[in-house]
């Protein structure tokens, strides 16, 4: 059976015997390492947006990567963001949990009126869903900027924020005294480096 | 990580998944929109004709050595240039310059492209610095096996000298400048079909003048009575070559052109051993190679790239006719494995005789190795020793002895001359009543530290010389009270409670040490003390100056009455095993912790000293108030 899948993942993306697949095995501490960094920032901000505060936000996703630890082994991975789905849902019920806990600690008339849970199943869970879609999307986004950012000089990455941030090659060219050739071709490159390299994370990672 | 503003980089999200990125053509860009394929040109060298330059090629992307002709040049040497070109690239050898490109630059001026090479010549190479004469014979070789290629492709080069030679820094030896060389269109057979048609690549040098490099010019190059050009003058060339890296000079050198030629003509020249200490085989080869009459020269290069190679591996070379005693020193020098078994067999018979002697020294020399390998163990251990020491102090001050013990005899066998160390087990043995261990530790230590205790020490080590024993309960108390020292007192106190069996005997010393030590401001003593079943009735009350329990923490205390004292705090109360207490009047503020302890039912306190009790008497409802 894991024959199958490992075919359909050669296939889909070829490097994909990685981080996700080498994480299961639970004494290879490197890759545990690995883990933590890509999804602990994108665990908490999901938190954050579910209206957790910054301190339970950080104990939840404490929580939600040792849950992962304890299942990762068991977990039967297939391309196309199962992951993704999982480790969403986890997040989603962990902070459910949290929020039902909260409110049987704290006095039962009050909490029930302003507990976030409520407010939370008020909101739509396709909304909780688009939120978490768009924050994965600035997730790993920012990683491949993080990545990128090694293969270049600090002089070519300001030039390409600065482009992002609306300066046209004109005012570029001026401000870094190169021609707009250049410009063009320093903004071209540091593009296609993180668009390959976001479209690596996406597809490994999710 | 770059400060930058996320919202503006979510579309690259997008566009990076739809795969609308386009490709990175940076560099097909580049060299397709290549107009000036070299820039950035740096004179390196300059020859007859023509000027070398260093420069960036950009299709390639790399450093080059551009050759263009001299400004002054006439369109008559542009053919002659670009034969010269092709007769090199036809060259193709490890040990020949590679050409890259040959073409007609803006200025409508052939030009031709060629490695660069980061060295110099052979000729400041060995101007530079004495070097090996076997890694001299190794370049040597390498420069014989280029001509010899070229000569099997029928090409000559005819203008060989060490400054046409270059090396680089890693030990790359190329042949350059074959700006003379010729087509010879022998009958031998070739060994490669391909060849250059002489007809076309040799017209432009058959102009009568003398061409090549006085110095190293053979006598058919000046004068045409000794014969035409050929394979052999190559070889004498090399001979010239050869001639340079015994010496460090040219044989036909002299400031003056004319007396350098005729020099030449006339085989005047100094044999390179009149010059310096040469090699003879050596000197022989490079002699014949020099013959005047090309038919006494080696007949080809592969001959003489024979002889040198004989040389470097021990042989005798043919020129030098070697006799019977030449050869034999060369057999054993070649032979280094056999004759040095030979020499060894020799000193295993030689050797049995002063086996003895040698075992001896042996063993020593070891002895010696494993004293200082102890010492650098030492050493290495030593920086330990302070931490140890601050464990000891941590554990001392728990009154958890062994522990302390443990630690402090580690620090001082780590560094023997931590003075701290033994100051601190000196103590600790002291308030372990282990007097003979304590002097022991104190004899590290100069005389006039801790005088007094040191002499108290020796006193006492008198009474109880044995280190297992212990003290009676009287000379204790008497000990107690000599230190002057509350903290002695209270360490000599726990020891000896957590040592001691005897109830009785700790009741002694426990009163002894609440009464002397601790609360010496009460004057007058009015205690009721009883023992039932193991367990202690105890009466303090009215003591109104007692202030500390301490000396009650080992004792068994079932019922305790300190109502009216000025203990302030349930600290060494809450471990006895408690049935009833009277805290009535004393400075307890909070009395909350009495009721964790389990076995308490009754607790006496004062009308309204402590308002707000009821409230915690939920927590532990066994317990009555009174």
């Amino acid at each position: 059976m894991t024959g199958t899948y490992q075919k359909v993942e050669d296939q889909f993306c070829p490097t994909r015997e990685t981080l996700l697949l080498k994480v299961k095995n639970r004494d290879d501490e490197k890759s545990w390492e690995d883990f933590v960094h890509y999804y602990k920032a994108f665990i908490f901000t999901v938190c954050k947006k579910m209206n957790v505060n910054h301190h339970d936000s950080e104990e939840i996703s404490q929580k939600v990567l040792l849950k992962l630890w304890h299942k990762l082994p068991d977990f039967k991975y297939s391309p196309g963001g199962r992951f993704r789905g999982w480790l969403c849902m986890v997040t989603g019920n962990t902070v459910k949990d949290f929020f039902r806990k909260e409110s049987r600690l704290s006095d039962k008339a009050q909490a029930v009126k302003e507990s976030p849970l409520t407010s939370m199943k008020q909101t739509e869970q396709p909304e909780i869903n688009n939120m978490m879609l768009e924050e994965w999307e600035k997730h790993i986004t920012s990683l491949a900027f993080e990545t990128v950012e090694q293969s270049f000089t600090q002089r070519v990455l300001d030039i390409f924020i600065d482009s992002n941030n609306g300066l046209s090659a004109d005012e570029l060219s001026k401000k870094y005294e190169l021609t707009v050739n250049t410009i063009y071709k320093h903004c071209q490159r540091v593009r296609v480096k993180l668009h390959s390299e976001i479209r690596r994370l996406h597809f490994e990672l999710s | 990580m770059t400060d930058f503003k996320l919202h503006n980089f979510q579309e690259h999200f997008k566009l990076a998944i739809a795969g609308t990125t386009p490709p990175d053509l940076t560099l097909y860009n580049e060299i397709q929109g290549c107009t000036e394929r070299y820039s950035d040109f740096t004179k390196v060298g300059s020859g007859g004709m023509k000027d070398v330059y260093s420069c960036f090629d950009h299709q390639t992307s790399r450093i080059v050595a551009m050759a263009c002709l001299k400004k002054t040049a006439g369109k008559e040497k542009y053919e002659r240039f670009i034969q010269e070109a092709h007769i090199n690239a036809a060259l193709e050898h490890p040990n020949i310059i590679p050409i890259h490109d040959v073409g007609v630059n803006e200025s409508e001026k052939p030009f031709f492209t060629m490695k660069y090479i980061n060295g110099c010549s052979l000729e400041s190479f060995c101007k530079k610095e004495k070097k090996a004469l076997v890694e001299l014979m190794q370049i040597y070789l390498k420069i014989c096996d280029a001509i010899a290629y070229a000569h099997s492709k029928n090409t000559i080069h005819l203008d060989l000298k060490p400054g046409n030679i270059q090396i680089d820094q890693f030990g790359e030896v190329l042949v350059c400048d074959w700006g003379l060389a010729k087509i010879v269109n022998t009958s031998a057979k070739s060994s490669d079909s391909f060849c250059l048609d002489p007809s076309i690549y040799n017209d432009c040098t058959l102009d009568g003048l003398i061409k090549g490099s006085p110095g190293y010019l053979a006598p058919e190059q000046i004068k045409e009575e000794f014969g035409s050009k050929d394979q052999s003058t190559d070889v004498f060339a090399l001979g010239g070559i050869l001639y340079f890296l015994l010496t460090n000079k040219s044989p036909f050198g002299s400031d003056d052109l004319k007396d350098s030629l005729n020099k030449t003509l006339d085989e005047d020249f100094q044999k390179p051993s009149e010059l310096a200490a040469v090699n003879k085989s050596l000197e022989a080869v490079c002699l014949k190679a020099l013959s005047q009459k090309k038919e006494m020269r080696y007949a080809s290069v592969l001959e003489l790239k024979q002889e040198i190679n004989s040389w470097l591996c021990g042989y005798a070379t043919k020129a030098e006719n070697a006799g019977f005693i030449k050869s034999l020193w060369l057999l054993c020098k070649r032979h280094k494995a056999v004759s040095s078994m030979l020499l060894l067999f020799t000193s295993i018979t030689l050797g049995f005789f002063i086996e003895n002697y040698q075992t001896e020294k042996k063993s020593l020399n070891n002895l010696r190795l494993y004293v200082q390998e102890k010492e650098a163990k030492e050493r290495n251990s030593k920086a330990e020793s302070p931490r140890l020491v601050g464990l000891a102090q941590l554990a001392l001050e728990e009154s958890n002895f062994d522990k302390a013990v443990n630690y402090i005899t580690l620090a001082t066998l780590k560094d023997s001359e931590n003075l701290d160390a033994w100051k601190l087990k000196a103590r600790l043995h002291f308030y372990r009543q282990e007097f003979s261990a304590s002097l022991k530790a104190f004899s590290h230590l100069e005389q006039h530290m801790y005088r007094r205790t040191r002499e108290a020490t020796e006193k006492l080590a008198i009474i109880k010389p044995e280190d297992t024993q212990m003290l009676d309960t009287k000379h204790l108390c008497e000990l107690m009270v000599s230190t002057k020292n509350k903290f002695a007192a209270k360490k000599l106190f726990d020891f000896a409670s957590i040592n001691t069996s005897s109830l009785e005997e700790q009741l002694k010393f426990s009163l002894f040490y609440l009464k002397e030590i601790e609360n010496t401001k009460v004057k007058k003593w009015t205690e009721e003390l009883s023992v039932s079943e193991e367990l202690i009735e105890l009466d303090l009350s009215g003591h109104k100056k007692l202030a500390s329990l301490y000396g009650l923490r080992y004792l068994p205390i079932g019922n305790l009455n300190i109502a009216d004292s000025s203990i302030n705090s349930t600290e060494n109360i809450l471990k006895m095993p408690l049935r009833e207490i009277n805290i009535r009047n004393t400075q307890i503020l909070d009395p909350v912790p009495l009721f964790k302890v389990k076995t308490l039912k009754v607790v006496y306190i004062a009308k309204d000293q402590y308002p707000n009790i009821k409230r915690f008497q939920k927590l532990a409802d066994r317990i009555q108030l009174n």
